[in-house]
C-alpha cells in the first residue's frame, strides 16, 4: 500500500495523489454507503413494523441491494418527448455533483480531510444550497406538474430548514471559536474538551430536526410526498438519471450526518478503535435515528411544516444563539 | 509548464464569461438564470485563487445557492416562460451596442495600464513594520497581543494583510466590525428598509384581521337576480 502511494506520489506528485486517492475513495464511499443504507433502512422497517425486511438473497438479504443496482442499471433511461432536454439531463449532475465536493471536506480523522479549508463548515452548507438547484431544475424541466409541484416545496422547505441549521450550527461555532472543522473536532477533543452534545443539547436536537428537513427526509418528505405527488420532482426520471438523484439524497444523508458527528459528537474521537471508524459508526448513529424517525412519525402537512421552521425552530435556535455568546462572554469576562 | 492555479484562473475566468454570454443570449429566461448560476459559481472559484476564502464561501452560500433559487422562483411565478415574455427587442440590442464598445475600451485600458506596472507585490510573510510612533501588532502568528488592545493575531486590523490573515474570518470580521461598522451598519439599515417595505406592501392592512375577499362576481347573463341568484339557478336547474 505504502510502495503504491509512493509510485503515486513519484508521478502524480502530492497534489494529484491526494485527488486521485481521495476521489476513488469518496466514489467508493458514496456507492457503499448507499447500498448499505437502502438495506438498512428496509431492515429497520421491517424491525419497526414487526416483520423481516428482506430475507431472500445472501444472509439477512445483504446481497438485496447489489441485485437492485444491477436491476436499475438494466434499465432504459427514458426522456420523455415534452422536457426541457438539455436542462433535465443536467438536473442530476447539478444535484450530485456538490456531493462530491462537500464529502471531501468532511474531517474523517484529526488528519484525514481531503481539503482542509479555512471555513469549511460555511463551504458545506454552501454546496448543500447549490444542489437545491439541481432538484429545482430537475423538477421545472420535466415539465410535469407533480414534478414541479415537488420542486416549489422543495425549495421553499429548504430555505425554511436552513436558517435554523445554520443557527444551531452557529452556536457549536461560538463555542469552538472556527469555523474549520478540524478545529472544531480538535476543540471537543483536548485536555478538557468536552463533546458539545454537552454544551448544546438545543442544538443538537433542532439539527438532526432541520438536517432530516433539509434531506426530504420523511416525515419532512413533502416534496417527493408519494401519495399526492406520485414521486415528486424526479417522476419524470427513470434508469440513470433516477439513480444519481437516488444517490444523491442518500449521499446528502451521509453528509449531514457527518456534519452533526463532527460538530457534536467529537468527529474521531473515541477510545481504543481508530479515528475513522469512530466517526463512521457516531455517523451510522445518526442515520439510525434519521431511519427511526420515518418508520415513527407521520408525514407532515406543508402548512405545519412551515409553522414548525418559521415559529418554533428558528426562534428557539435565535435564543440558543444568544444564550450561548452571553454565557461565553460572561465566562470570558469572569475568568 | 504553466502554474496550476494559474491555469485554474483561466478556466474560471472563461466559464464566468461564458456564463455571462449564455445569461445574455439564451431565449428561455430559465436557461439564463442557469447560466449566471455557472457565473456565479465560476467567480467563487476566482475569489478563492485570490485567497479569500471566505468571500468565495460566502459568493456561493448566497449568490449561487439563495439568490439564484430565488431569481428562478420568481421568473416561475411570473410565467415569464410563456412565449409572448420571450420577444426579442432588436433595438435595445443595438443600444446596447456603444455601451458594450464603452465596456471594452475602458477593460482593455485598465488592462494594459497593469500589464506595463510590475506585478502586484506579494502578501507580506514577516512581522508587520508598524507606522513611526504607533504600536501595532507586529507577530500575526504567536497568540500574543503585543500593542495592548485586545485584539490578538488575525483579530487585530493590523494583520489583514500579512499572508497567514489574508481573507480568513477573524481578518475580515475584524475589518467589518473596526474601521468599517459604520458601512456595515448603513448596509444592515437599507436591507431593513425593504424588509419593512415589503412587508408593508404586501400584508394586511392595520386593523383588518381577515384578508378582504371581494364578493363573488356575477357573470352577466347567467343569472337575472343578483339577489336571490341560488334560487333563480335551482328553478333553472328543475326546468
Amino acid at each position: 500500500m505504502t510502495a503504491l502511494l509512493d509510485t503515486l506520489e513519484g508521478t502524480l506528485g502530492g497534489w494529484g495523489t491526494t485527488l486521485l486517492v481521495g476521489f476513488v475513495a469518496l466514489a467508493g464511499l458514496i456507492t457503499v454507503n448507499a447500498m448499505f443504507m437502502v438495506w438498512f433502512e428496509r431492515k429497520v422497517a421491517g424491525w419497526v413494523q414487526g416483520r423481516l425486511g428482506p430475507m431472500e438473497h445472501g444472509p439477512q438479504g445483504t446481497l438485496q441491494t447489489l441485485l437492485d443496482v444491477v436491476k436499475l442499471l438494466g434499465k432504459e433511461s427514458i426522456i420523455p418527448a415534452q422536457v426541457d432536454r438539455k436542462v433535465f439531463l443536467l438536473a442530476p449532475v447539478v444535484a450530485f455533483l456538490p456531493a462530491l465536493a462537500m464529502l471531501s471536506l468532511l474531517p474523517y480523522d484529526n488528519n484525514l480531510t481531503m481539503t482542509d479549508v479555512e471555513s469549511g463548515l460555511l463551504l458545506v452548507f454552501a454546496f448543500g444550497g447549490v444542489s437545491l438547484m439541481g432538484i429545482f431544475m430537475g423538477a421545472w424541466s420535466s415539465n410535469n406538474k407533480f414534478a414541479l409541484l415537488g420542486g416549489m416545496r422543495a425549495v421553499s422547505q429548504n430555505i425554511a430548514y436552513e436558517l435554523p441549521l445554520l443557527l444551531s450550527a452557529m452556536a457549536v461555532v461560538l463555542c469552538a471559536g472556527s469555523l474549520n472543522l478540524g478545529e472544531i473536532v480538535a476543540a471537543q477533543t483536548g485536555e478538557n474538551g468536552l463533546w458539545f452534545i454537552v454544551m448544546q443539547p438545543v442544538a443538537l436536537g433542532i439539527y438532526l430536526i432541520a438536517a432530516t428537513a433539509e434531506t426530504n427526509r420523511a416525515p419532512f418528505d413533502i416534496p417527493e410526498a408519494e401519495s399526492e405527488l406520485v414521486a415528486g420532482f424526479h417522476t419524470e426520471y427513470t434508469g440513470m438519471g433516477f439513480a444519481v438523484f437516488f444517490l444523491a439524497e442518500y449521499t446528502y444523508m451521509f453528509i449531514v450526518c457527518g456534519i452533526g458527528a463532527t460538530l457534536f459528537l467529537g468527529g474521531g474521537d473515541g477510545p481504543l478503535l481508530p479515528g475513522p471508524v469512530w466517526f463512521i459508526l457516531k455517523v451510522y448513529f445518526l442515520l439510525f435515528l434519521m431511519v427511526m424517525a420515518r418508520w415513527t412519525y407521520p408525514r407532515l402537512r406543508f402548512d405545519q411544516l412551515m409553522n414548525l421552521a418559521w415559529k418554533f425552530l428558528i426562534p428557539l435556535s435565535l435564543i440558543n444563539l444568544l444564550a450561548t455568546a452571553a454565557v461565553l462572554k460572561f465566562v470570558e469576562v469572569g475568568s | 509548464m504553466m502554474d496550476f492555479s494559474v491555469a485554474l484562473l483561466y478556466v474560471f475566468s472563461g466559464m464566468a464569461v461564458a456564463g455571462g454570454l449564455g445569461l445574455v443570449l439564451c431565449k428561455h429566461p430559465i436557461h439564463g438564470a442557469i447560466s449566471l448560476l455557472f457565473s456565479m459559481l465560476s467567480l467563487a472559484g476566482i475569489y478563492a485563487l485570490l485567497d479569500a476564502h471566505l468571500i468565495a464561501a460566502l459568493q456561493v452560500i448566497i449568490y449561487a445557492g439563495a439568490i439564484m433559487i430565488l431569481v428562478v422562483y420568481i421568473i416561475m411565478l411570473l410565467d415569464l416562460g410563456s412565449a409572448d415574455a420571450q420577444t426579442v427587442y432588436r433595438k435595445a440590442g443595438l443600444m446596447g451596442l456603444p455601451l458594450l464598445a464603452l465596456l471594452l475600451l475602458l477593460l482593455g485600458q485598465g488592462m494594459i495600464s497593469v500589464a506595463g506596472d510590475a506585478a502586484a507585490p506579494p502578501l507580506a510573510q514577516g512581522p508587520v513594520v508598524c507606522p513611526p510612533g504607533v504600536a501595532c501588532e507586529t507577530d500575526c502568528g504567536d497568540g500574543v497581543d503585543q500593542d495592548g488592545d485586545n485584539m490578538t493575531d488575525c483579530a487585530d486590523t493590523d494583520c489583514a494583510g500579512v499572508a497567514i490573515c489574508f481573507g480568513t474570518v477573524e481578518a475580515v470580521g475584524a475589518n467589518l466590525l473596526g474601521p468599517f461598522v459604520l458601512p456595515f451598519e448603513i448596509a444592515s439599515v437599507l436591507l431593513l428598509a425593504g424588509i419593512v417595505g415589503a412587508i408593508l406592501l404586501t400584508g394586511r392592512k392595520p386593523g383588518e384581521l381577515e384578508p378582504s375577499v371581494p364578493p363573488p362576481a356575477i357573470q352577466p347573463g347567467s343569472i337575472a337576480d343578483a339577489s336571490g341568484s341560488s334560487e333563480a339557478q335551482d328553478t333553472e336547474g328543475a326546468v
